[in-house]
């Protein structure tokens, strides 16, 4: 696949995620406007709110007489419900561009991604400011500068349940996947469009059993990707590399959730980014250590008992025992 | 895909068609009804399905009461309701059907296509109960087709459990000449969480049933499908219900499961926390209510949905929110009764209890949907309404509605649907918790945490500052607020309108899902010039208006419902001492007039046909009065 090929099918990939925040910041948005304009003056307006079922069934503009005339605000509380209309107004706009970051090199990926995660949140803190102006608990001095940078550690469960995907187009010697980790919660979705060469093994760093990861080298969609119901976290790699697809939905240990795994003829022995032979090493082998099913220890299958009962433990599913 | 049946075949056009597919539970009847009734939707056809569930999880199978299944009835115009009895039956043993058999599901002349094994099988017990079976049903007409639908489906795949109800899918497409390339689609949209490899083999095996039918059938049913001009979508009620849920902006659904209600909450846990919502499921039906309750009292919008014996055990927190008046929406998805009653079954027992269910004076607003669709728009409207009277809305809906399939038009979404009502102005000084204008009984809600809006709330009587008080003068009063909110609700209804002649010898009234059904019996009723009307009631309390006008223009009225009332002649059942069904106690008592009443409560929707032989019934005793 070529380059832009892959950032198209990356950005094809987390678009129902996209579309779904996009929905909600919608949504919030033309709430907020309504809200200042004092949404619900209007007979229109009175007749929309009681919805299709009512009609021609209530008198609607009877009805509309014994509702409040608008969701009406204090006064007080207008500047900072302006505000926030001005930040949802701006996210808005950028469109796919506020899912998309082209890391510039150098900076730190997990830095970057933070800051843009900041910015997205600013979507929640918008929500966030309208409640509490709305109820008379908005401080300026608490609360104003949520507008400005709102980081993903301040982000509730519900927030991080509506977090957007992103598409991360980065260097390969840039691509230091460990330090995302923090932001892998609830549904993070994140796939990273690498250019030039990158450590092969390099989302090794990244699986546990409840995060979907996917290193594609080849022509292979991203399906499995977007169709994974949690936190997954794929990259497009150079051909060098290794192409895994690690699955927490295929099984209940480790090797199971391989559903596929190629490993390169050669690995190149070069640092890259910092990124020491060395430690490319390791990320490989911890790969590879991952995805084959476990050995017969060689101690206990040196004697006939030893051999059985490591045999018996290895067909043995003990995997939802607790510690 | 184009099929052309061969030269053998007699085709034969028909309006509609009802069929059914009838197998042991977990045999995948639900799965071949729901593609074919899809596909039937998406090609333009009007669809109405029913599900057959048994009422035991796991009953023993290849015996009568194992039967579960599901009934497509579809047709080239609307369908409104699961019709009358089946022309075609796919059967997967000689019990299930049997048992609808003994139903009198089937009509006449109805084709059974059934399992072909069975007459032969190694176990004598089987092969003695087939025959008996066969002989019980041989005082029908019905044309017995044998179908070896195992030994087929095992070409395909070893274990015919998973892949009979497949092959079985074929046959109907074949019969009916469904397009394959939307069956394809359905199949690969509901197996798409599993491999590619799962959708090719049952695709394999819908395939290999059209072979088969196209191979040993002689006939074929033709019938018209005109694809629709605006967008619709193809749902059961519930999960319509779900879906409104949401567009309403509902922002948590507390709810303790409960059969038939449980997929509105499945539906509602898949998608509202796309939305910045949640489903919380409680520890039990009185929990649930509370958590509901509770976040209502904090400015949420907030919803829990039941059943009859989960409404039973909500009574006491249903009357602290009247009591409170905080708003709160009920989805009480209706199953026979009483106690746990008929969980899997449909009946419309419930409105009594739901008007009247709290101790002491409780008024409510109860409104129940006609069709799939409101079940839709019906969640709109209902949280408007809680809110702006600040009352609990209680929305009655049934297992006929709740599981059944219909396509309706597409909603577009508004976004004022989620406008929010409540005003977050500053508090007038001086403002009490419940300043009751005397008029209108509306008072400004407070939400907790509005500045100067500090107050506690309390479930026994209180007057407007929300002060615990048993004078006698503030209890009446606050009895007097709660109920006259619902007489100015009552205020904004328009007289319903009534689906006929306005006026005329008989005027059947209806209420909820029964709609579909009613009105297709008083067309045939009308169609052989009898002055018959039908009215469907959808605001039960407070009720619209104008209802005892509409009555005194016909010479007679009569409810159908599907519940239980005395049949007067039976022994000690009088006039005097007969009990009416729950809609027409109701109209009797709110307008005074001598209201008559039909009701059945098989456990099934009412058939357009037993309700039309009940209209000819009360026209012919009126008639000899």
């Amino acid at each position: 696949m070529q380059s832009e090929e892959r950032r198209v099918c990356a950005l094809d990939a987390v678009r129902p995620r996209i579309e779904q925040f996009h929905s909600a910041l919608t949504v919030t948005a033309e709430q907020v406007r309504g809200l200042l304009a004092g949404s619900g003056n209007t007979k229109d307006d009175q007749n929309e709110t009681l919805g299709f079922f009512a009609k021609g069934k209530m008198n609607m503009e009877r009805f509309a007489s014994f509702t409040p005339k608008a969701a009406r605000i204090q006064a007080d509380a207008e500047a900072p419900v302006r505000a926030a209309q001005e930040v949802l107004k701006s996210l808005l706009a950028q469109g796919d561009d506020l899912f998309i970051i082209k890391t510039a090199e150098g900076k730190g990926l997990g830095h970057q991604l933070s800051v843009r995660l900041a910015s997205i949140g600013r979507a929640f803190a918008a929500a966030r400011v309208v409640d509490l102006a709305k109820s008379g608990a908005y401080k300026e001095d608490k609360h104003a500068a949520t507008l400005e940078r709102f980081p993903y550690t301040m982000w509730n469960s519900s927030e991080r349940a509506l977090a957007p995907a992103l598409v991360v187009e980065v260097s390969g010697a840039d691509f230091k996947p460990s330090a995302i980790v923090p932001l892998l919660d609830t549904n993070m979705k994140i796939v990273f469009n690498v250019s030039g060469d990158a450590p092969a093994a390099a989302l090794s760093r990244v699986i546990s059993p409840r995060v979907f990861v996917q290193q594609e080298i080849g022509d292979a969609g991203l399906e499995a990707f977007t169709a994974f119901k949690g936190i997954a976290v794929a990259a497009f790699l150079p051909s060098t590399a290794v192409s895994f697809v690690h699955d927490p939905s295929a099984g209940s240990t480790t090797y199971e959730r391989f559903i596929s795994v190629t490993f390169p003829k050669e690995v190149r022995k070069r640092a890259i980014g910092g990124i020491s032979p060395a430690q490319q090493a390791e990320d490989y082998t911890l790969l590879e250590s991952l995805s084959v099913p476990p050995e017969i220890a060689g101690d206990a299958a040196s004697d006939p008992a030893g051999k059985l009962s490591a045999w018996l433990l290895n067909q043995t599913n003990l995997s939802d025992l607790s510690a | 895909m184009n099929r052309t049946a061969n030269s053998q075949t007699t085709v034969t056009a028909v309006p509609e068609h009802t069929v059914e597919i009838i197998t042991n539970s977990g045999e995948g009847a639900q799965k071949c009804a729901t593609i074919f009734g899809q596909t039937c939707a998406k090609m333009g056809n009007g669809v109405w399905t029913v599900e057959i569930i048994p009422a035991e999880i796991e009953p023993p199978h290849h015996t009568v009461t194992s039967t579960s299944g599901n009934i497509v009835r579809f047709g080239t115009e609307k369908v409104t309701n699961w019709g009358d009895r089946s022309k075609l039956a796919v059967a997967f043993n000689d019990q299930v059907c049997l048992s609808r058999h003994r139903l009198d599901s089937f009509d006449d002349d109805c084709i059974i296509l059934h399992e072909a094994m069975w007459e032969k099988h190694e176990d004598e017990n089987i092969r003695n109960n087939y025959a008996k079976a066969m002989e019980e049903m041989s005082s029908k007409n019905y044309r017995f087709i044998k179908v070896p639908i195992e030994e087929e489906t095992l070409k395909v795949v070893d274990n015919a459990q998973h892949g009979k109800n497949m092959f079985a899918l074929g046959l109907l497409a074949e019969i009916y000449q469904r397009d394959l390339s939307i069956i394809e689609k359905q199949i690969a949209n509901i197996f798409r969480h599993k491999s590619a490899k799962v959708t090719e083999v049952n695709i394999e095996l819908v395939k290999n049933g059209i072979a088969w039918a196209r191979e040993n059938l002689d006939f074929q049913f033709q019938i018209k499908s005109v694809p629709a001009k605006e967008s619709r979508v193809v749902m059961n009620g519930n999960q319509a219900a779900a879906l409104g849920a949401v567009a309403a902006g509902m922002e948590m659904c507390a709810m303790y499961p409960i059969t038939p209600a449980t997929s509105v909450s499945h539906e509602l846990a898949a998608i509202i926390e796309n939305y910045g919502g949640m489903v919380h499921q409680a520890e039990d039906e009185i929990a649930a209510c509370g958590v509901a309750l509770g976040a209502s009292y904090g400015g949420k919008v907030a919803l829990t949905v039941t059943s009859g014996p989960g409404m039973a055990l909500k009574t006491e927190f249903l009357a602290l929110a009247i009591m409170t008046e905080i708003p709160l929406v009920v989805l009480n998805v209706q199953r026979g009764g009483p106690s746990t009653g008929l969980p899997t079954k449909v009946e419309q027992s419930d409105l009594l209890s739901s008007l009247y269910s709290q101790p002491g004076d409780a008024p409510r607003v109860v409104i129940a949907p006609r069709s799939i669709e409101e079940c839709f728009h019906a969640m709109v409207t209902a949280r408007r309404i809680a809110e702006t009277f600040r009352c609990v809305v209680i929305i009655l809906t049934d297992a006929n509605l709740a599981s059944g399939v219909q396509q309706f038009t597409r909603p577009k979404f508004d976004v004022r649907w989620q406008q929010e009502p409540i005003d977050f102005s500053a508090l007038p000084e001086g403002l009490r918790p419940y300043d009751w204008d005397s008029e209108t009984g509306l008072s400004r809600r407070i939400v907790p945490g509005t500045p100067g809006g500090q107050h506690t709330v309390t479930g026994l009587a209180h007057d407007e500052e929300s002060h615990v008080s048993y004078d006698p003068e503030s209890n009446e009063r606050g009895c007097k607020m709660r109920s006259r909110k619902l007489a100015v609700f009552q205020s904004t209804l328009i007289p319903p309108s009534v689906y006929g002649d306005e006026e005329g010898d008989l005027l059947v009234v209806g209420w909820g899902s029964t709609q579909g059904a009613i009105e297709e019996a008083v067309d045939r009723a009308r169609a052989e010039g009898m002055k018959i009307s039908t009215c469907q009631l959808t605001f039960l309390s407070p009720m619209e208006p104008g209802l005892k006008e509409i009555f005194s223009r016909f010479k007679q009225v009569m409810t159908v419902e599907i519940n239980y009332s005395d049949t007067v002649g039976d022994p000690y059942i009088t006039e005097e001492t007969r009990r009416y069904g729950q809609l027409a106690w109701l109209l009797r008592a709110q307008t005074l007039v001598d209201i008559d009443c039909w009701t059945s409560c098989p456990g099934q929707p009412l058939r357009p046909n037993d309700i039309y032989n009940s209209i000819i019934d009360k026209s012919e005793r009126g008639a000899s009065k």
